[in-house]
């Protein structure tokens, strides 16, 4: 016979006051969990907070106060507690440092915002609502899309709006069209716009707006970089290793060499060496008479990519963290010893690498942001930036980090 | 507080207690209404799909077991786990799995899940010994039990490969003269697993050779995809039987499986089926194994279609219980 039949052992007595402590606390917890939930959302929400930004891949460099910075538009969709919304801001990073200089609000708009182009004392962003100007001192909207004299109510609006506010380097101006198709100049540093002239009207009014260009596409990396002195770094295969395997090392050739040296021993899953996307003028006055589906670009196209290399010899070579993963990674290289000099880890793609006047490579890219207290639900993905510095340093710089209280920039 | 088996006195803080806990319950309620309401629209919509819930890899393999043909099938599935099961909308239905189908009897052996997730399914079968059944995916080579399905050993559990395992499912191949599963590795090696067996070793050198360089290449085929209609032969010499010719109209709506005397052109058997045909093989034993789909109960699943100068019978793949016992 079954012997806790008879006498009932200690378990169940335990149980039991279990049982009891338990009926007698679960009130107390539940009345005592509405006030934590209630602090949780609206007076203290950080662990709920989410930072999740998409960085626009257009960026512009600039001097701020002094120092060299990336000027740049992003659109915050992370959870902001009671704030709630997304939210379009403008900010301008330190290149040298990683601090953000000022962060500020963009006027209401839709579609990812990107900065067109960055004078000396003005920053011009171009969103779905139109071209914002923004001084580059403090980040304040000087004037907003609507309120840009001579554009105004005139002003390109909607699908297609990416592609209607464009810069133009020869002549130094934001060139865009109105609704009714005549093209206007704003100067860079200006604040109003006017009639363009017939240089600029015959050499954009095909590339801007509905009928204009598509968006960019900053795609892509490279498997070689050409260094001064005819020197070139590759990703190769080693030889003897199978044909399916894309472990690949750094190789180097001089000038007159035909094949290829191993440089170093460090594998790479599937690597690249991040590019430079340079912009490419379109033919001057090329407009009138073009062909349909002709493009007026020398070269065919709107920009060309070149492999990312800084002045001291420095490059950043995208990756698979390992050839089973579906992380990446970014590690900075010594190309003159084929070392790696620092490395970060990125979940997503490189949205753009842009060379710096100062120096630094600034990469956009995409990356799991954990929340601040770890909560799997506080776990989006988010724009992070990198600048890659000459010192073969690679700086992590989280774009609209939220605080405590969902507010983004303290 | 109050003793629990006592009828409490109705004292305005009993009465909040008591009003905090029916809106507790009526809360779990309207939960348990949501979740149920949600799992039959969605799985309604599902069932009632256009497009086959199931979808057999064109990769799929024969073995023997106790005398019968059996074919192994791996397939993609959209189908939920029963409408009682897991809330659909809550679990990423898209999953592989692979199933033993008695090419006799036509009847599904078993069924073993192998991977979930978007990009799960295109599961391909690298060989069939005589008890054990070599599968590769995204996730590597999965090696399963060709009785009971169970899966014997899996990515970096294949003994040998260990953490240098490809998660790739083209860095896997059979290798006939050597009888062995060869499988590329993260180190460069080529390894080969003797058919039967479940541990990976050096190959000899003559196979390392052969397969050093064509492992793990990019690969356009996607077992998943419907072939090129122009791929499917439209008549098949039945094996065995010189005198019978299956005949194939394809099309994207249906198609016609006919068995046709070869001689006199009269029509023995004909099956008619709700999709088009995407592949047709033909297994050791003779049989012309056609992958298409059927119609069962309303909902489009994936099948094979084992074509005989006896007959032709449908056999669909992965059936789902629409309330989910």
């Amino acid at each position: 016979m079954n012997p806790t039949n008879g006498a009932p052992g200690p378990g169940p007595t335990a149980l039991r006051t279990l049982g009891r402590v338990l009926r007698k606390a679960a009130p107390v917890l539940g009345y005592s969990l509405v006030p934590v939930l209630l602090l949780v959302f609206f007076v203290v929400p950080g662990p709920v907070i989410s930072t999740s930004s998409a960085i626009g891949a257009e960026m512009a460099f600039a001097a701020v106060n002094g120092r060299d910075a990336v000027v740049l538009a992003y659109e915050a969709t992370g959870f902001a507690g009671v704030r709630g919304g997304t939210e379009r801001r403008v900010t301008a990073v330190d290149l040298a440092t990683g601090d953000t200089l000022w962060d500020r609000p963009l006027p209401d708009g839709h579609h990812l915002p990107e900065v067109v182009a960055a004078g000396r004392s003005l920053a011009h962003v171009r969103s779905g609502a139109g071209l914002d100007i923004v001084s580059l001192a403090d980040g304040e909207v000087v004037a907003e899309a609507e309120s840009v004299e001579g554009l105004g109510a005139d002003r390109y609006v909607g699908v297609g709006a990416a592609g209607a506010y464009r810069y133009d380097r020869a002549r130094n101006a934001i060139v865009t069209v109105t609704a009714a198709g005549q093209v206007r100049a704003v100067p860079l540093d200006g604040t109003a716009a006017a009639p363009a002239d017939a240089d600029l009207t015959d050499t954009w009014s095909c590339l801007l707006g509905r009928s204009g260009a598509a968006p960019a596409d900053y795609d892509g990396t490279a498997e070689t970089a050409a260094l001064p002195g005819g020197r070139t770094v590759a990703l190769a295969r080693p030889v003897g290793r199978p044909r399916g395997l894309p472990l690949l090392r750094l190789h180097e050739r001089g000038p007159g060499d035909r094949t290829h040296r191993e440089l170093s021993a460090t594998d790479f899953a599937e690597p690249g060496f991040l590019v430079d996307h340079t912009p490419v003028e379109p033919r001057r006055r090329a407009c009138p008479g073009r062909a349909p589906h002709e493009d007026v670009h020398p070269g065919g196209r709107p920009h060309t990519a070149r492999t990312a290399v800084l002045a001291s010899g420095h490059a950043v070579i995208l990756s698979r963290t390992d050839l089973n993963a579906d992380t990446r990674s970014l590690t900075v290289v010594d190309l003159a010893t084929g070392e790696p000099t620092a490395t970060a880890g990125i979940d997503g793609g490189v949205v753009r690498a842009m060379t710096a006047p100062s120096g630094q490579l600034v990469v956009a890219a995409s990356t799991e942001l954990h929340g601040r207290l770890n909560f799997p639900i506080t776990t989006p993905t988010a724009d992070v930036l990198f600048i890659a510095d000459e010192r073969g340093g690679l700086r992590r710089v989280v774009v609209g980090e939220r605080g405590w209280f969902g507010r983004i920039g303290g | 507080m109050t003793d629990p088996q006592q009828p409490a006195p109705t004292t305005p803080r009993s009465r909040l207690r008591s009003t905090a806990r029916g809106l507790a319950w009526a809360a779990l309620a309207a939960l348990a209404l949501y979740t149920a309401m949600g799992s039959l629209i969605v799985g309604a919509v599902r069932y009632h799909a256009l497009n086959p819930v199931t979808v057999p890899s064109l990769d799929i393999g024969f073995g023997a077991l106790d005398g019968r043909e059996v074919a192994i099938v791996p397939y993609g599935s959209d189908a939920p786990a029963g409408l009682l099961g897991v809330p659909a909308w809550l679990v990423d239905l898209h999953h592989a799995e692979v199933a033993a189908i008695d090419l006799d009897t036509r009847e599904e052996l078993w069924r073993t899940g192998i991977s979930t997730g978007r990009e799960s399914r295109q599961a391909v079968v690298v060989a069939v010994g005589d008890r054990l059944a070599y599968v590769a995916d995204h996730l590597g080579l999965a090696v399963l039990d060709l009785r009971t399905g169970d899966v014997v050993a899996r990515g970096a559990g294949v003994t040998g490969l260990g953490g240098a395992y490809l998660a790739s499912r083209t860095a896997y191949a059979y290798d006939a003269d050597e009888r062995a599963v060869v499988a590329l590795t993260a180190r460069g090696e080529v390894l080969a697993i003797p058919l039967d067996d479940t541990a990976a070793r050096p190959a000899g050198e003559s196979t390392a050779a052969r397969w050093h360089d064509r492992l793990n290449l990019d690969d356009d085929r996607r077992p998943l995809a419907a072939t090129e209609s122009e791929d499917v032969p439209e008549s098949i010499a039945l094996p065995g039987r010189a005198d019978r010719d299956l005949v194939v109209e394809n099309s994207t709506h249906g198609s016609a499986l006919r068995v046709v005397d070869r001689a006199t052109g009269r029509v023995e058997h004909t099956y008619n089926s709700a999709d088009g045909v995407r592949n047709a093989v033909v297994s050791p034993r003779g049989r012309v194994v056609v992958l298409t789909a059927d119609e069962v109960d309303g909902v489009l699943l994936g099948s094979l279609v084992v074509v005989t100068a006896e007959g032709i019978h449908g056999c669909p793949v992965g059936d789902v219980d629409f309330i989910g016992f």
